[in-house]
Parts: structure tokens; sequence; C-alpha cells
């Protein structure tokens, strides 16, 4: 018999018994096939051994050790990637930019007006939310939103009032369009419960009218996981 | 990650920028965190190895060679050291305990150093697999189905449970000569 495929091999290997009594003529006889065999069985070994569990990831903490250890510049912060937004480090640039534009303009308003007339922008609120438990939120967790406008950029800035996420976990400011049931993702909250975000750019506030707060974990999933906060937007 | 990704990460991570590290972090922290869990006794230790093992390689990134392995095989080698280590300080301690206590037999031997690495890296290559190959993996390692009782379950045909078996295993094999203890010298 000629050398069975590594597809019988395979099976072999993963304790299935060889129903053709060549196979097993053929284990006896060849050494070569008996190897391949043995070397599989080990890795198959290996693996049920190590048992169908993801791995845990290290908690938090040790991330701040090693970049506190290493005095790392920036802190490229941890997070899923999520698509539908601008990656982080872009957003840092846009923030960076328009921080850098801000201070130009204040810098030379100071010194057209002097410095006796340095009122902070005009900041105007355009809507607002009361938030409330939602599906498995917490009990009793409240929340308000405002939506601010002020030197021509608009923020969002959500303030939550319920239990800090779990060790593996964050929560997340998303704004959902009822009509159609997407959502795009504003950003994570801090441990503190609050958070202050840039509006996506030209983003249609009629129709993205609910703020959806959401429990996500560490996983890597950049999908909406389980709501937690909601209340709609009104002007 | 493929290879193409690796290898520039690799670079970065050599030539210094920071964002390579968190992302080699993010990436193979929890091989060496689970290496430390299932190596030494308790958590604070796993904890204390992943900080060591991502601070050392980072201070030592000038020596990372990639023509003599790759990042996570160099990544996974210094955590085996202080692995290494950090027993070697335990058992120090345990055998003064015994003495102290005047205890009888020491602790019965734990699973091979080698025998984890690879376990560890078998159960992270496992998650990499396309989700379909993962899964009928799992129903034959784990639930102990034949192919055929796969085939059944799955609805997919002789053919591609077959073809995932051999194809999975085969990537199983290839990662661990990669990573694994084998490949260390």
């Amino acid at each position: 018999m000629p050398h069975p495929d590594r597809e019988r091999l395979t099976l072999v290997a993963l304790g299935e018994q060889p129903v053709v009594d060549a196979l097993s003529t053929h284990l006896d006889q060849c050494a070569q096939c008996r190897s391949e065999v043995t070397a599989m069985r080990d890795t198959v070994a290996l693996a049920r051994e190590a048992g169908p569990a993801p791995l845990e990831a290290p908690p938090d903490h040790v991330w701040s050790s090693i970049a506190a250890e290493l005095a790392l510049g920036a802190d490229p912060a941890p997070g899923p990637v999520r698509p539908i937004r601008p990656s982080r480090r872009r957003r840092a640039l846009v923030v960076g930019a328009l921080a850098a534009a801000a201070a130009l303009v204040a810098a030379v308003a100071i010194a057209v007006a002097g410095p006796f007339t340095e009122d902070p922008p005009a900041t105007e609120q355009i809507a607002s939310a009361s938030l409330s438990a939602f599906a498995a939120g917490p009990p009793g967790a409240t929340g308000k939103v405002s939506v601010v406008e002020a030197g021509g950029e608009r923020r969002i800035e959500v303030s939550a009032t319920m239990p800090p996420a779990p060790e593996q976990g964050y929560y997340e400011v998303w704004l959902l369009d009822e009509r159609t049931n997407s959502m795009v993702a504003i950003g994570a909250l801090g441990e503190n419960g609050h958070g202050s975000f840039t509006m996506p750019a030209g983003l249609d506030m009629t129709g993205y009218s609910v703020v959806d707060v959401s429990a996500e974990r560490y996983d890597g999933d950049p999908a909406h996981a389980s709501s937690v906060l909601r209340g709609t937007l009104s002007s | 990650m493929t290879s193409d990704d690796e290898v520039r990460l690799a670079e970065s991570f050599v030539t210094g920028d920071e964002a390579a590290l968190r992302t080699a972090y993010d990436r193979w922290g929890r091989l060496v965190f689970a290496l430390g869990l299932r190596s030494l006794p308790d958590r604070v230790d796993a904890e204390d190895i992943t900080q060591q093992t991502f601070v050392t390689a980072w201070r030592g990134r000038h020596t990372f060679d990639p023509h003599r392995g790759t990042l996570p095989a160099w990544l996974l080698g210094i955590a085996r050291r202080q692995v290494a280590d950090r027993l070697r300080v335990l058992q120090r301690e345990a055998r003064l305990q015994r003495v102290l206590e005047r205890t009888e037999d020491p602790p019965a031997p734990e699973p091979s150093a080698d025998r984890v690495l690879d376990r560890i890296v078998a159960a992270d290559e496992l998650t990499h697999l396309v989700p379909q190959q993962r899964r009928v993996i799992e129903l034959a390692f784990y639930d102990d189905l034949t192919h055929a009782q796969i085939a059944a379950v799955t609805g997919l045909p002789l053919g591609t449970v077959k073809s995932h078996l051999r194809r999975g295993i085969e990537r199983l094999r290839t990662r661990r000569e990669v990573e694994g203890a084998a490949s260390r010298p």
C-alpha cells in the first residue's frame, strides 16, 4: 500500500480506529507514517490538556506598572479597535490640532484685545438627556447628558451614576439612530463615570438622538455589547 | 496578525517605537501571563513576571535578532527565564520552610516547564483558527466526536471536516515548532 494521505493519518492521530485493514497494516510496517501519527497525537494531546478556554489577559495594572517602570512617554491607551470611528491616534491628532488652533486663536485674541478680555468662548447647550437603567443595567443607575457647542465644536458630556465597570470591562457611550438601528461609538467613560467627547463632525443629530451606554469587555470584539443606560436627547 | 505584520511590528519594536511595545503586550501579554499562572503558585507572581518580561524585553530590544526567531518566541524565552528564576527563589524558601517545620516529602513535581509552555502556545493558536475550523477542532478535541459525527452536527461535508482537522493540527504543530519549548536553544 502507498502512504495513506495525511487526512487519514490525522483521523488515526485523533483516536479514530482505522476502518481499512490495509491502513492498519501499513502503519504497522511504515515507521515514517507511524512517527507522523505520533507527532500529531502529541499535538492533539497538548491541545486537549490546554483546554478550550481562551487565555486570560493580564489585569490592567500590569501595563500601568510596565509603563511606569519604563517611564513611557505617550501611553498608547488599550482598547478594542472600533472601525466606525477614527483611530485613537487619529482622534488624538485631531484633538491636538484643535487644541493648538484654539491656543493660537486665544493667543491672537489676547494680543489684539489685551489680557483683560480673556473670556472663555461662549458655551451653548444645544441638547440634553436624562439616562436611566436599560435592559441588563444595574437597577437605579442614572445619568445625564448634555451636548454643548463652543467655538464651532460640539461636545457631548456624559455623567453616569452606577457601579464601576467590572475589572475586565468598561462603559462605552454610543449614539443610536432608532430608525435604522445603527450606532456610532463615541468613547469610553472614565472610572468616575464621567466623559467629555468631541461629537463626530457632520453627525446627523436628529437621527442619532438616543444616547446609549453599554458594558463592554476587553475581548477584541468591536461590536456593541449590552446596554445598561439609555435616554433620548431633546433640545 | 499575518507574519508580515509580525515582521513590521518586530522592526518597530527594535527601533524603540513605544506603540509597538503596547501592541506586542496586547498580542502576547496573555501568553506570558498564562505561562506565569500555570507555572507559579501565586497570581501576583504571574503578574510580576509579565511586567518583568516586558520591561526586560524593552530594555534589551537591541539584542532581539529576527534571524534567530520570532518576536513572540523571544518574549516567551525571556518569560521562561523569569519563571525559572522565580521558581528557584520559591524552592529555596520552601526548602527553608520544610527545614523549619521538619515536614517530610517535597511536593509532587509539576508538569515540566516545556509542557506548560507548549500547552499555552496551543491554547493561543486555537483562538486564531477561523471560527468554522475552530468549531470542528473543538468538537474533535473536547467532545471526542468522530469526523462523521462532526459532519452530522455541523452540516459540513465530510471532506471539509477532514481538511479542517488536518490543517488545524498542522497549524498547531507549526506554531509549536516556532514558539514552543523545542524552539529554545
